[in-house]
């Protein structure tokens, strides 16, 4: 369940498990974007890369078209570079220890 | 309210239901736990965004595993807000960090907002998401909780 100001239909929190939405909005709607419950309301979506917009006077789920990057591991490359620099340092420090 | 423990004395202290309840009442009280995901909320420019999440008890101490675009984080905690440690991941690398306080977890779908503080208030888990001066999108597909007291 979504949280969203009304007047600009900004998504400011979701009803967490075993809380009411009037809990919801007490704790942690008002003393972060302040106002009154009156000026909050609840919308349901199964959506999560979304936004919301008034279409003919009704507050609607629109999905977003980009969604963001998935997460990329690091190359084979990558991590052959990060060892090598790892070795590098340790031989410095190996080095810098033996001169003092 | 902390609780208070009853000194027993054998043949003195009278067993009551008062001092049973306050027995009973403890051991329900000794955990809580919970889970919520949070894709939705916008974190105001240059502000923060702090989630309190009611316990019913004073808690002393507990544990949270929280996710979410790519980026992974356990995180330990208690009273003291400065005492917040984590360990995780970022999005995008293999490597393993450890954390302290001001910058636990990042999940946000910029990789900018971060989990800055996370602690016991009184009866409450506290939460404080924030970091940039961007208005930002939080990106918790999962948070798992749990307070003991």
């Amino acid at each position: 369940m979504i949280i969203y100001r009304k007047s600009d239909l900004l998504c400011v929190g979701v009803v967490s498990d075993g809380m009411t939405i009037e809990q919801e909005i007490e704790l942690n709607v008002i003393p972060n974007f302040g106002g009154s419950s009156e000026d909050y309301a609840t919308i349901e979506t199964a959506e999560t890369n979304f936004h919301l917009e008034r279409i003919e006077n009704v507050v609607t789920i629109v999905k977003n078209v980009v969604a963001p990057p998935p997460p990329l591991d690091p190359t084979e490359t990558e991590l052959l570079e990060q060892r090598l620099k790892a070795t590098e340092d340790a031989l410095l420090q190996i080095m810098m220890e033996g001169m003092m | 309210m902390a609780y208070a423990p009853t000194d027993w004395i054998d043949d003195v202290t009278p067993v009551s239901a008062t001092k049973l309840n306050n027995i009973e009442q403890r051991i329900t009280y000794l955990s809580k736990s919970g889970t919520f995901a949070d894709t939705t909320t916008v974190i105001p420019a240059g502000g923060t965004y702090t989630k309190t999440i009611p316990l019913g008890f004073e808690g002393v101490s507990g544990s949270l595993f929280i996710n979410g675009y790519g980026s992974d984080g356990f995180v330990f905690f208690n009273a003291d807000p400065a005492l917040s440690r984590s360990i995780g991941k970022d999005n995008g690398s293999s490597a393993i960090f450890f954390r302290e306080d001001g910058f636990l977890v990042d999940n946000a779908t910029d990789g900018s907002a971060r989990l800055q503080r996370c602690y016991i208030d009184g009866t409450n888990l506290v939460l404080i998401f924030g970091y940039n001066s961007a208005a930002e999108t939080l990106a918790i597909s999962s948070c798992t909780w749990e307070v003991q007291a």
